[in-house]
């Protein structure tokens, strides 16, 4: 059971936990994408899909964020934790919009791509995040024990909302990154004209899905950069691999 | 990319624009895919380039 050590009092009403047991780790956990459902049409994924040694569906775990609910998984998590958490998907009849959703803990270690197009909630972590992560920051965590994980572009388009930034600063609207990660998909769906200014180098579709702004990486780039880009300026100070869009 | 701009200050790798509709590239180097073809620099491009603090004479323009 999650033990919640000295977080803050919430003005929120309490949310419901949904608790996850993890034996083993299991990728796609919290994917709002259900592994990019569009491309391979519920072969690989499925919300329906229970997830293995649980009794709850892969869908059931994005339907409880999305009612604000807090999903706690007990274990190591495998790749693409909450990948898009918070984009009401058009694929999947939404609106194509961010919309408030709960957060997700993990007692265990998360591997890589943690947090992939992600706009909104949290991500706490006990163990460790395997890189790159995505498009996420860490900021002060409340929760003894645990870091703390927050979307970028969450950052850019509902301000800081009482939260400290770990290796970054937030200056006006325009958000300093050092922290020494390697990431992908930094500025997702950012539709906002603010700066987001990374130091060092990045991995997969840098600024995908972005609408305004600007993403401006001083460091090399991976495949994809600029992915879906639909506005907005993505700068690479150095060079990029294949397939940029 | 559907839409905007992506500035590569170095070699932007193969299939560059793959899957451009509109919008701009602007990178050092590249292997784009057709219908993208490299064309000459325009004021504009030259502009936006010095505004980031970059020296457009080593610049190709991929659209």
């Amino acid at each position: 059971m999650l033990k919640i050590f000295g977080r803050k009092k919430s003005k929120e009403p309490k949310r419901e936990l949904l608790e996850l047991e993890a034996p083993e780790p299991v990728d796609c956990l919290c994917d709002f994408t259900f592994n990019f459902h569009w491309q391979h049409n519920g072969e690989k994924l499925d919300p329906t899909w229970k997830i293995p040694n649980n009794d709850y569906t892969f869908g059931e775990l994005v339907e409880h964020l999305k009612n604000r609910g807090d999903v706690c998984i007990n274990g190591d998590v495998g790749h693409r934790l909450s990948s898009s958490m918070g984009v009401d998907l058009k694929y999947f009849g939404g609106s194509g919009n961010d919309i408030p959703v709960g957060d997700v803990y993990v007692d265990g270690n998360v591997d890589t791509r943690m947090g992939i197009s992600m706009t909104r909630g949290y991500i706490y972590v006990k163990g460790i995040v395997k890189e790159p992560m995505g498009n996420l920051v860490e900021v002060k965590s409340d929760v003894n024990g645990y870091q703390k994980f927050r979307s970028i572009t969450d950052i850019i388009h509902h301000g800081l909302d009482g939260d400290k930034l770990e290796g970054c600063n937030l200056i006006g609207d325009k958000l300093l990154i050092d922290d020494g990660t390697v990431k992908d998909t930094v500025g997702a769906r950012l539709n906002h004209d603010a700066e987001i200014i990374m130091n060092g180098n990045v991995d997969l579709s840098t600024g995908i899905l972005m609408r305004k702004g600007t993403v401006r990486i001083n460091g090399t780039a991976g495949k994809n950069t600029g992915a879906l880009l639909n506005g907005g300026i993505v700068i690479i100070d150095g060079n990029t691999d294949d397939f940029t869009l | 990319m559907i839409n905007g701009i992506i500035i590569v200050n170095g070699d932007a790798g193969k299939f560059l624009a793959a899957n451009k509709k509109v919008g701009v590239i602007l990178a050092k180097n590249g292997s784009p895919i057709p219908t993208t073809k490299e064309k000459p620099l325009s004021s504009v491009d030259r502009k936006l380039l010095i505004g980031y603090g970059f020296s457009p004479q080593s610049f190709k323009k991929f659209e």
